[in-house]
């Protein structure tokens, strides 16, 4: 017995020190593999029909083996825990929309390793059967045509609007007395336009499929008014915005951390003048404090727990370093003054709760003289009502509770040792760049995808309208109040509904990277840059030395609360500089003594002060 | 009828006392911060949010005021260090002390300045948050 337990040790300590005993055999190669796969080949048609674009090679080779391939629009390295990677080569990517787009394809290894890309670009130009294609197509001579129509309403009032004219570039329709028109064109893409005495012209773009009928409804707004631009009389100009329309944030992180406190800001000033205004990005301090939000740690106890979270920062500090009020920073291409991550909640020091908290933006001379001011929001609320489906003794510890039962975690009885974990921990999230799990789904696919069945589950969630905001803030929060909101698109208009969501991350599209675009709906002209967010896009197709140096935001505002939204708490750089809550579209906020020219190229010339009529004045 | 008729103004004004709130008697600005802040120790959070103006009281509704003022922290005591009235405007600073909390981990109260805004609407001064 003795020499057993002799041999049995002797073999268990062999097996320890060749580390094949408690690890498994795949995770001991991977300490040692740190040798990254290759993508040897990567090509698809440089031109293409439809948006479904075959992939007609890719291959890749690794020292020990290629166990994932993933394709992506982003040329930003995937993390090799990230949603859609395949086993095998896929052989197929679908695109959202036709244009010139690049494809970047990566492999992976056992060991986590991620190759570099190759790329491949197409050209897809949608196959418009019976017709001319492509924007403002002036229809076919061959085959059946199909109905657009739809209704025109004020945006304000949502009266309907007859006499508005409605054209494809070739064939137009007058609104009845309903609003209503009726376009027959071949199938295809078009861009139409909108047109009436007292509204800005609009555009939308919009595809014609054969045999079915497409529906455009539009809410048109009113001419720009004519009132004297009160930032003639002012020497400089401040463009602030929020990144977002609305930051979501948390009342209680003693259970679980899903996102920190974080508002991002950012500041473009400019210099008045004739041709020669511009903008400052040296020579001047700008800084930021929220009068009436200096200390959040009285509501929060999000500092209680940051440590464990992975943020040891102090109290009143974002998780970036940054401060509740202080000075901003060039962005990383030049041009705006940001600050970013600034740890703010929707709680006035003196207990409002106050989702809409205002920034004063300061610009300072190098000596300390105050060029100008500026308030701005910065919006951000805890309206996420977990409540309506976990009810509303302890939705948090619900919501652990199940969690610990449907996916085995122990998380309620960490949650009671003291120990709390943030989601991203496991589950990766791109809003805070964190990787996760390799195996476990994103937050984005795991919250769409576990609840996009569960909104009729009880009466509450069910008459939550839109349902997206028993999740997202909120009823009363309002993320969702843009120009957009207000023409009556919705959430899922953009974004798809939570089954569209779910699909399109699991068909390998990044959250939070890979967003909604404006293209996609409106003309090129008012498109983002190529493969950029709209946050991070700037204006390209500017009159003259505009082009590549304002934000589409810093005119337009942050996504979901587009310039003119439905609360006035957001528009305060308008009014004070513009005279109006309409997005930045007369010259004069920072040009002396110059005639109105369309913003955007392809726009037509506006007679901006008096309105425009009959196909004048796209809303630049 | 003579015992009865005191008894009946007593009564009527019992009645109408809570329902005042901010609504009535905030003729100046500070009345009405003694009106905000005093309902707020209390915590009659519904009176609070009387206070407030036209704007804010669009956007936010009473049940959500309430609902969401309870996950802030109680406020113990208030003093006015600062009030300054210019029309129908006026501008305060006010030390607040903010009880213990169990849930923030605070152990003893905590004091700090505050601004507040206020703005006269309809003859009334109210608190101006935007």
């Amino acid at each position: 017995m003795k020499r057993l337990i002799g041999i049995s040790t002797l073999i268990l300590l062999f097996l320890l020190m060749q580390g094949a005993v408690f690890a498994e055999p795949h995770h001991s190669n991977n300490r040692r593999d740190k040798q990254s796969p290759t993508v040897t080949v990567f090509t698809i048609p440089g031109t293409y029909s439809s948006l479904t674009v075959p992939i007609t090679a890719f291959g890749a080779t690794d020292n020990v083996g290629v166990t994932g391939y993933i394709v992506t629009q982003s040329s930003r390295t995937p993390s090799a825990g990230a949603e859609g990677w395949t086993q095998t080569a896929p052989s197929s990517f679908i695109f959202s929309s036709e244009g010139t787009k690049t494809l970047y394809a990566w492999a992976r290894d056992a060991a986590g390793n991620v190759s570099t890309s190759k790329s491949a670009t197409v050209t897809i130009t949608l196959d418009s059967t019976g017709g001319s294609s492509g924007t403002g197509g002036t229809g076919g001579t061959t085959g059946s045509t199909s109905e657009i129509s739809g209704v025109v309403r004020d945006i304000v009032t949502g009266a309907v609007i007859s006499g508005a004219v409605v054209s494809d570039g070739t064939n137009s329709a007058t609104t009845d007395n309903t609003g209503a028109y009726t376009l027959n064109d071949p199938a295809g893409n078009y861009t139409l336009t909108t047109s009436k005495s007292g509204y800005l012209t609009t555009a939308q773009v919009t595809t014609v499929m054969s045999g079915s009928g497409s529906t455009v409804d539009w809410a048109l707004t009113k001419s720009y008014g004519n009132q004297t631009v009160p930032a003639s009389n002012m020497s400089y100009v401040i463009l602030a915005w929020n990144d977002l329309g609305m930051h979501c944030d948390q009342n209680d992180y003693s259970y679980f951390g899903i996102l920190p406190p974080f508002n991002t800001l950012h500041a473009q000033v400019f210099r008045r003048g004739g041709e020669g205004a511009g903008l400052m990005t040296s020579g001047i301090t700008v800084s930021y404090s929220f009068p009436k939000k200096t200390n959040s740690a009285l509501h929060t106890n999000f500092w209680s727990y940051a440590p464990q979270f992975g943020w040891d920062v102090p109290t009143n500090v974002g998780i970036t370093g940054t401060p509740i009020s202080g000075d901003m920073t060039l962005d990383s291409k030049g041009l705006s003054w940001q600050a970013v991550g600034i740890p703010i909640t929707p709680y006035d020091d003196d207990g409002t709760w106050d989702p809409y908290g205002t920034a004063v933006i300061t610009v300072k001379d190098s000596s300390g003289n105050v060029l100008q001011t500026a308030d701005v929001v910065a919006p951000v609320s805890t309206e996420m009502m977990c409540s309506n489906c976990h009810g509303t003794t302890n939705p948090q510890l619900d919501i652990l509770q199940r969690h610990d039962a449907l996916s085995g975690t122990n998380l309620v009885a960490d949650q009671s040792s003291g120990i709390v974990h943030m989601c991203s921990e496991c589950h990766s999230d791109n809003a805070l760049g964190m990787p996760g799990k390799a195996g476990v789904e994103s937050l984005s696919l795991a919250m769409h995808n576990f609840h996009r069945d569960k909104m009729n589950t009880t009466p509450e969630a069910a008459n939550t309208d839109p349902s997206c905001f028993n999740c997202h803030p909120g009823p009363k929060t309002q993320c969702l109040r843009g120009i957009m909101a207000r023409a009556g698109k919705t959430c899922a208009d953009c974004h798809g509904d939570m089954n569209g969501i779910t699909a399109s991350i699991r068909n390998g599209r990044q959250p939070w990277i890979q967003e909604p675009q404006c293209g996609g709906c409106h003309d090129a002209s008012h498109a983002e840059n190529s493969n950029t967010l709209y946050r991070d896009s700037v204006l390209t197709n500017a009159p003259e030395e505009m082009g590549g140096k304002i934000y589409c935001e810093a005119c337009h505002n942050g996504a979901h609360a587009e310039y003119t939204t439905a609360n006035p708490a957001d528009t305060t750089i308008t009014r004070k500089f513009q005279g109006d809550n309409y997005w930045i579209w007369n010259c004069q906020v920072c040009h002396n003594s110059q005639s109105q020219r369309p913003m955007h190229s392809g726009g037509f010339s506006s007679s901006g002060s008096t309105g425009t009529s009959g196909g004048g004045g796209y809303d630049n | 009828m003579k015992k009865i008729y005191p008894l009946l103004v007593i009564l009527g004004f019992l009645i109408l006392l809570p329902a005042a709130g901010c609504n009535r008697g905030n003729s100046s600005p500070k009345e009405l911060l003694n009106k905000y802040f005093t309902s707020a120790i209390n915590e009659d959070y519904g009176s609070t949010y009387d206070c407030y103006y036209a704007l804010y009281k669009d956007k936010v509704s009473e049940d959500e005021y309430i609902r969401h003022r309870r996950e802030a922290s109680v406020l113990k005591a208030y003093k006015i260090v600062f009030l300054e009235q210019k029309g129908d405007l006026a501008h305060a600073e006010v030390l607040l002390t903010f009880a213990p909390s169990k849930k923030l981990d605070r152990k003893e109260p905590v004091s700090t300045i505050v601004k507040e805004d206020m703005v006269r609407e309809g003859g009334q001064w109210k608190i101006k948050v935007w």
